[in-house]
């Protein structure tokens, strides 16, 4: 067999957990070979070892038949490994093509002075060559994360590999974005280009692997052809168990109307927007990017100033004004990025469950309440079964599936009306999945009114009592649960409201 | 057979041991590093062990401590205030003039410490609604009110009746006591229960570690960071009057207790301490014994001989040392712990 990389018996020992136990895979020339399992199995660990973030504690990887030894994330890109990474790595001040060509920026024969417009046209004809619309020249920061994500991925494809890490790399794309990469990644593979790619999306992993390895607490458990797999197939290899249906069956009753909004309207964002949101019921907001549904969804928080229109909750006409007040009246929201909008990563557990709830529950004339506190934040982050050693313990310590846990757990604890989720579970693994579609039943069960905004068209389908289908600021279409389907959705995303 | 184990209360168990241990690692650490010092200073000093040394030593590290405490406010939103000395200078002028003139005690103190608040005020409202870098914002301000002591005083210092009362303030005794001791120990005291038992001090925090997920969840993160400023500023204010009231005269241009340095003091004491200027981390007891550090090596270099320009040198490489192992450095004891994100 043509083997490109290889790993040999690599085991990873971090302060007394074992995180990679005696490892063994190889990677084809020019295949596309997914590494699938729950947070915690040992994905992200392994590819940080192929990336020379990490040292193996034992074991020996091979670069065609050649052991070879990274010291640094450069060793690795020298030997033409290269490595897109989870989370988005660029330099916010720098243009699209600077940030394209880092650490290897054209330059003047012989001199260290940059070659600006070799820079500029490199990074034109790149973007051109993979058919992309970006502006080479805008900033960094003034582009929208899914284009941060592809300029990130033109970076990672440009640099002339022979093996391409991608870890989540769908993770923020929209619809249109995921067919340009898919393109490329066939491009890669048909100029020998071998990829390691990670994904939660079990449906990209059908469609798009020629090999999936399954790991599940640290263990290589079985390497599959592409065409073996199946959901019924992988997911109990990946949890070792059979995983219960993914969406469980909720047993609420929607009743009477909790939200009502009526022709809300924001700037150039959203235009007269109506709909009521009832006791019990879940809501799936869908919609392209710049559709206006996560806009609603933010404003409804008060997050993006104030909109006309009229909202009444519970009988009680708002004024949307801050986070703050929308709490107050008993709105919660879920932000979609857990790392820098919902958790407080350097704080114990305590601190991030009852942040919510400060005023309400957990103080009395401003002094807090430590014993209700710690008592209430370990039965919450028992009822959602955080894996965890303790109360003392802070998010950054967490898995990726067990921060989401914390974070929903902050808006379990008080009286709210209306829970608002943003991506629930983004970059989530299955097990985590379920346990959070779970909780969200039981809120809904107990009487909460739930909205729920999602890019996963699975879980819209499988969550929702109704969806919501926003277009160019308008609001497009009402499905109920029966009449919802993929394409209905889609399509009706898709309609341009001209108004 | 009884064991250590089993006559120890569960309070004390080893992993409750372990856990408290990792949370005040900084400040055990300075602790220790306080115990050395004395041990080891016996041999060398034998004046500076006795207690009127020690009040002595306590007293000159009251004025860094209390305005150190207020500067950790401000250093755990993830802020910086270099108007501080600049504020204490503003405080001993206004003082100092209104009681040459006449003005009793009683009503001085309060106008100082508007002026105090004032200061605050504006610092903070600047860097929140004026979105400025704090170091600008304070660094900036601190020009101006040095600038209006100059102008105010042209450069000549002020003296004249300082009513006892006030000169008691700084040299007069609560039983054995220094009076500016005893008001650090109550500032301390007071700042502590904020720090731990109220939602303010909790917001603080949580400010400090992640603006935007403390106003996701509805924190006023704007009149958090003014609060933050306007304590910093109270502190400073404090510490100020404290000084004045040991001299009863006020130099625009020596600045009694360092003003002019005092900020970086401050900062000094608050990250020994082991507090992050990215914020969200730092304690009150921390910053306390780092200020307590800083006045150990102030006081105790003079009594061995050491010149004051070695003095500098040696408390910096303190400095840096103490820094170093309260970060996560990899120059002392184990590697940065490689967190396995999500495997």
């Amino acid at each position: 067999m043509d083997n490109v990389f290889e790993l040999q018996g690599v085991s990873k020992v971090f302060s007394g957990n074992t995180v990679l136990d005696d490892v063994s895979l190889s990677f084809r020339r020019g295949e596309l070979h997914a590494l699938v399992g729950e947070n915690g199995a040992g994905k992200s660990t392994l590819i940080k070892i192929i990336s020379g973030v990490y040292r193996a504690d034992k074991g020996t990887l091979l670069l065609n038949g050649n052991p070879v030894k990274f010291a640094a994330p450069s060793d690795a890109q020298m030997a033409g490994i290269s490595t897109l990474f989870q989370e988005i790595q660029e330099i916010p001040e720098m243009t699209v093509a600077e940030n394209i060509f880092l650490r290897r920026e054209p330059r003047y024969p012989g001199t260290f002075v940059v070659d600006r417009k070799k820079l500029r046209r490199g990074a034109k004809e790149l973007v051109g060559r993979l058919g992309l619309k970006i502006d080479t020249a805008a900033k960094m920061r003034e582009l929208p994360v899914s284009t941060r994500k592809m300029v990130e991925i033109a970076r990672a494809v440009s640099q002339k590999a022979s093996v391409v890490i991608m870890d989540e790399p769908t993770a923020n794309l929209n619809a249109e974005e995921m067919q340009a990469l898919f393109h490329m990644i066939d491009d890669l593979k048909n100029h020998g280009v071998t990829i390691i790619y990670i994904s939660h999306r079990m449906n990209e992993v059908f469609s798009l692997a020629d090999r999936v390895s399954v790991l599940r607490d640290g263990k290589l458990i079985a390497t599959l052809d592409g065409e073996e797999c199946s959901e019924e197939r992988l997911i109990p290899l990946m949890i070792g168990r059979e995983l219960n249906a993914l969406y469980p069956a909720r047993r609420s009753s929607v009743g009477e109307a909790v939200l009502e909004v009526k022709n809300l309207s924001l700037g150039r964002h959203f235009k007269n927007i109506s709909f009521t949101l009832r006791k019990g019921e879940v809501l799936g907001f869908a919609g392209l990017e710049a559709s206006g549904a996560n806009a609603v969804t933010k404003t409804l928080f008060g997050l993006c100033g104030r909109p006309s229109g009229e909202i009444t909750c519970g009988g009680q006409r708002l004024e949307i004004k801050n986070p703050a007040e929308s709490i107050r009246n008993g709105i919660a929201f879920l932000p979609e990025d857990r790392k820098t909008q919902g958790l407080f990563l350097n704080q114990n557990l305590v601190s991030n469950i009852t942040a919510g709830a400060l005023d309400s529950l957990f103080s009395k004339r401003s002094i807090l309440k430590s014993r209700f506190e710690r008592s209430q934040s370990q039965e919450t982050i028992e009822r959602l079964t955080v894996k965890t050693r303790g109360l003392h313990e802070r998010p950054a310590e967490l898995s990726g599936g067990n921060q989401q846990k914390v974070m929903l757990g902050r808006w379990t604890i008080g009286s709210h009306k209306v829970l608002i989720l943003e991506e629930p579970t983004r970059g989530v693994d299955v097990g985590a999945k379920s346990e959070i579609y779970r909780q969200i039943n039981s809120f809904a069960e107990q009487g909460l009114a739930i909205i729920l905004f999602t890019t996963e068209m699975p879980e819209l389908l499988g969550m929702c009592d109704r969806v919501l289908v926003f277009s160019g600021g308008a609001l497009t279409a009402a499905l109920s649960k029966e009449e919802a389907t993929q394409e209905l959705i889609l399509q009706y995303a898709l309609e341009r409201h001209v108004s | 057979m009884a064991t250590l184990k089993s006559i120890l209360p569960k309070a004390f168990s080893k992993k409750r041991l372990t856990i408290w241990g990792k949370e005040y690692k900084n400040e055990i650490a300075i602790a220790l590093l306080i115990v050395v010092i004395f041990f080891v200073s016996q041999f060398l000093s034998p004046v500076f062990l006795t207690p009127n040394n020690l009040l002595n030593l306590l007293r000159q590290t009251a004025y860094t401590a209390i305005a150190a405490i207020g500067m950790y406010f401000v250093i755990l939103i993830g802020g910086i205030d270099l108007s501080i000395g600049a504020t204490v200078q503003i405080v001993g002028m206004v003082s100092i003039i209104m009681m040459v003139r006449g003005v009793p005690v009683g009503v001085m103190i309060p106008v100082v410490l508007a002026v105090g608040l004032t200061v605050g005020l504006v610092n903070g409202l600047i860097v929140t609604y004026g979105r400025l870098q704090p170091f600008v914002v304070t660094l900036v301000t601190k020009q101006i009110m040095q600038g209006i002591v100059l102008v105010t005083t042209g450069g000549a210092s002020i003296s004249g009746d300082v009513p006892d009362a006030f000169m008691k303030i700084g040299a007069g005794y609560i039983g054995f006591v220094p009076v500016p001791v005893v008001v650090m120990a109550i500032l301390v005291a007071a700042a502590f229960f904020v720090m731990k038992k109220t939602t303010f001090g909790r917001r603080l925090y949580i400010t400090g570690s992640n603006q935007t997920a403390a106003h996701y969840s509805g924190t006023n993160v704007r009149r958090i960071k003014v609060m933050a400023y306007i304590l910093c500023a109270l502190f400073a204010t404090v510490s100020g009057l404290l000084s004045v009231a040991r001299i009863g005269a006020f130099q625009p241009t020596t600045t009694h207790g360092g003003a002019t340095g005092m900020e970086l003091n401050a900062i000094a004491a608050v990250v020994v301490g082991g507090a992050s200027l990215a914020g969200g981390k730092g304690s009150v007891i921390g910053t306390l014994l780092g200020a307590l550090l800083y006045g150990i090596l102030s006081n105790l270099f003079p009594l061995i001989g050491v010149t004051s320009y070695i003095q500098q040198l040696i408390q910096g490489f303190i400095i840096l040392m103490a820094v170093l192992i309260s970060s996560k450095g990899k120059l002392f004891g184990k590697k940065r712990k490689e967190v396995g994100k999500d495997g």
